[in-house]
């Protein structure tokens, strides 16, 4: 199979049963219990904001009450979400109402120092939206301030949380892929990137992304979730990076670019080749680790190994199923696939059920009810970051930056 | 909902360029899949499967929005004397409408009509029987609609025409500067629809058949799927959610044709026969054109 019918292959199965699905057994989580309930405020109800809400609705023992936004047709919007809760204009109101043990930052990422400090400062737990920061600064002491926060503190890259992330985590670091060979991922949708609005002072203060001074671009904004699952499966970091980038398609004067491409680049010489773009939507979002025996490509609700054929066979195999697509066969693994299939309910086990955040919220409340660890710390978020800041450096730059973790 | 939905949005005397227009175009369609995301019987993570597996007499607390929705199809199933009723979901199992028979024999005596109890203190929704299964089929995509038609008022969007899977239909202003957004809702008899912000609902038997051919509208007073000689049924409504229900409903009962009709929609209905006369049309709105008798 080529790489462009593999790629077709795996679009037109819609997060099927391309080659082998790694599914872990999902009974392992909402496992956590709380003596009482946690009462969550949302800080920015903004899209993701609103996602967020109707993941913590989802969770045991987690009541949203309170929100807070400085836009009162998003507030509206999110009340609406978020039966019995109560909307705030101001970070500071919310946090001295007395109504929440633990706040969720979704505001935009060039405000999450302030936002993040006061939080901190409140002592109640926080859930930080990822980029950390728009600048290393912030970066910097949004970390050093966290160190010192009484509450359980996460950070919010996804991939650290993600049951089926996780699981292939474990393959990865096993024979089934062997020799690192390189990292590619990618980030495509068909989006201009604009949050309309009617009026033009809002306008501005909504379009965030697009003003150089304020955004990551693409490179930090999107970049900085997929990076970290590599950082997190090689338990490295890259150390240059190589960007370029330009307005593809949507010519309204932008100065951040819609489409960019980039090469992360360790000290061993391994690299991530990273593309991003607004004016496609082929192949949506997706990474990969190619191994001497194996390529695991991760697509956040799924996730499948593409096997080399000299690659041993392995004890597990014998139980999983096996598809003929193309030229391929391809194996689909379900963790707990017998009883699932006792159950009639194999297919349905393939996919995760939620949104990537929702495990990761649900890992942070975990780690609040088990006084433990979130699965991604600020200080890794922090690393993350950086790699983000310098990746959109070197997009704006259309040059090579060295990645700075000095401070971190 | 689980269809294809298109828009097409007007930028004319809106505060809107072209891009600013496309944004507003995407923010609707994050709604209408936020939604299907949300109303899907079919995802367990969503809130109708989490409503339809909680244990009958354990609330389930859901949003404003949500709760409006269930208020309004409470509403809609008494008005309509039950022939519009969301618990129909639970025959949609038990006709084979759901992949498998698994939901065993019902009991002719329950009572779909009083299937679940809503408390406006908590926003919450209990069933009060554990085969009781909601589906929001009949109304999701109106409900949507209605959404989008509240987002185009606050984007200050003046001409906008956005449908469904078809067959439920929001012409929102007007499609030029003075003619309305036309709509052919049959070619045999041929009948259109002149809509100007106003919705469409079109209900047909014939959408899906299980495997004994039946339709996939259910009759909740016979526990069976409807069955009479109306094949098609295209009401118009300001409300496009209830443009959806009432269609459904006379799909149901062709009786309530007049009763609906006072409460300010225009209806036609078909029946198998491609006679003109066999059609039946209520239109007090003066929508249809290409009239047919009745």
């Amino acid at each position: 199979m080529t790489d462009v019918d593999r790629r077709t292959f795996l679009t037109h199965a819609a997060g099927g049963v391309a080659a082998m699905a790694l599914v872990p057994n999902l009974s392992a989580f909402g496992s956590y219990s709380l003596n009482a309930t946690l009462r969550v405020g949302v800080i920015g109800v903004g899209r993701q904001g609103r996602e967020i809400l109707g993941e913590l609705t989802k969770l045991t023992d987690v009541e949203v009450t309170a929100m807070c936004d400085t836009d009162e047709r998003r507030l509206s919007a999110g009340l609406r979400r978020a039966s019995g809760a109560e909307g705030y204009n101001t970070v500071d109101e919310m946090l001295s109402s007395g109504k929440v043990d633990a706040a969720v930052v979704a505001t935009s990422t060039h405000t999450h120092r302030e936002v993040a400090l006061k939080c901190f400062n409140a002592g109640v737990h926080v859930y930080l939206e990822c980029p950390l920061a728009h600048t290393l600064e912030d970066c910097i002491a949004i970390s050093e301030a966290a160190r010192g926060a009484k509450g359980v503190i996460a950070a919010g890259l996804q991939g650290r949380a993600n049951p089926v992330y996780q699981l292939a985590r474990g393959f990865y670091k096993t024979d089934s892929v062997r020799d690192p060979v390189s990292m590619r991922a990618q980030q495509h949708r068909k989006t201009n990137w604009i949050t309309p609005s009617n009026d033009s002072a809002r306008y501005q203060d909504l379009n965030w992304k697009l003003d150089p001074n304020r955004s990551n671009g693409l490179a930090g904004e999107w970049g900085t979730q997929q990076f970290d699952v590599f950082h997190w499966y090689s338990d490295k970091y890259p150390v240059k990076v190589f960007g370029t980038g330009s307005v593809r398609h949507w010519r309204d004067d932008r100065k951040v670019p819609d489409t960019i491409a980039c090469t992360l680049m360790f000290d061993d010489e391994q690299t991530i080749h990273y593309d991003a773009s607004l004016a496609n939507s082929y192949g949506g979002t997706y990474e990969v680790l190619y191994g001497s025996n194996a390529a695991i490509k991760l697509g956040w609700s799924h996730g499948w190994m593409f096997k080399e054929a000299d690659a041993p066979t392995q004890g597990w195999e014998v139980y999983a199923n096996r598809q003929q697509f193309h030229n391929d066969e391809g194996i689909t693994l379900i963790a707990g696939a017998t009883k699932l299939a006792e159950q009639g309910k194999l297919k349905e086990g393939i996919g995760l059920p939620h949104p990537g955040v929702y495990y990761a919220l649900e890992d942070w409340v975990n780690a609040i009810a088990t006084s433990g660890s979130p699965a991604c710390s600020i200080s890794e978020a922090a690393r993350a970051t950086a790699v983000g800041i310098a990746a959109n450096e070197a997009v704006m730059k259309r040059g090579i930056v060295d990645i700075n973790f000095s401070g971190l | 909902m689980g269809c294809r939905f298109e828009l097409i949005l007007d930028s004319a005397d809106s505060p809107h360029d072209r891009f600013s227009i496309e944004a507003v175009a995407d923010e609707l369609v994050e709604l209408i899949q936020d939604w299907h995301d949300r109303l899907s019987i079919f995802s367990p993570a969503s809130i109708a499967s989490r409503i339809n597996t909680a244990p009958a007499g354990v609330p389930v607390r859901v949003d404003r929005d949500l709760f409006e929705l269930l208020r309004l199809c409470e509403l809609i199933c008494e008005e309509t004397d039950g022939a519009f009723n969301i618990s129909a979901g639970t025959l949609m199992h038990l006709h084979g409408f759901r992949g498998t028979q698994d939901q065993g024999v019902l009991s002719s005596d329950i009572d779909l009509r009083h299937a679940f109890t809503l408390d406006n203190d908590t926003l919450s929704i209990t069933r009060n029987n554990d085969l009781v299964s909601l589906d929001f089929g009949a109304i999701a995509k109106g409900f949507v609609l209605d959404l989008i038609a509240e987002e185009l008022r606050s984007y200050e969007i003046r001409h906008a025409f956005v449908h469904g899977g078809s067959s439920s239909v929001l012409g929102f202003g007007l499609q030029d500067e003075t003619n309305p957004w036309r709509v052919r809702v049959s070619d045999q008899p041929c009948l259109n629809v002149r809509l100007r912000s106003t919705s469409l609902g079109v209900s047909e038997h014939s959408g899906r058949l299980n495997a004994q051919h039946d339709g996939h509208i259910m009759d909740p007073s016979t526990l069976q799927p409807a069955r009479n000689s109306i094949v098609r049924v295209a009401c118009t409504h300001p409300s496009a959610a209830i443009a959806d229900a009432y269609s459904t409903a006379l799909s149901v009962r062709p009786e309530l044709i007049d009763r609906l009709h006072e409460h300010g929609c225009s209806i036609a209905m078909f029946t198998s026969s491609s006679e003109p006369d066999s059609a039946y049309l209520r239109d007090r709105l003066g929508v249809f054109t290409n009239p047919i008798s009745n």
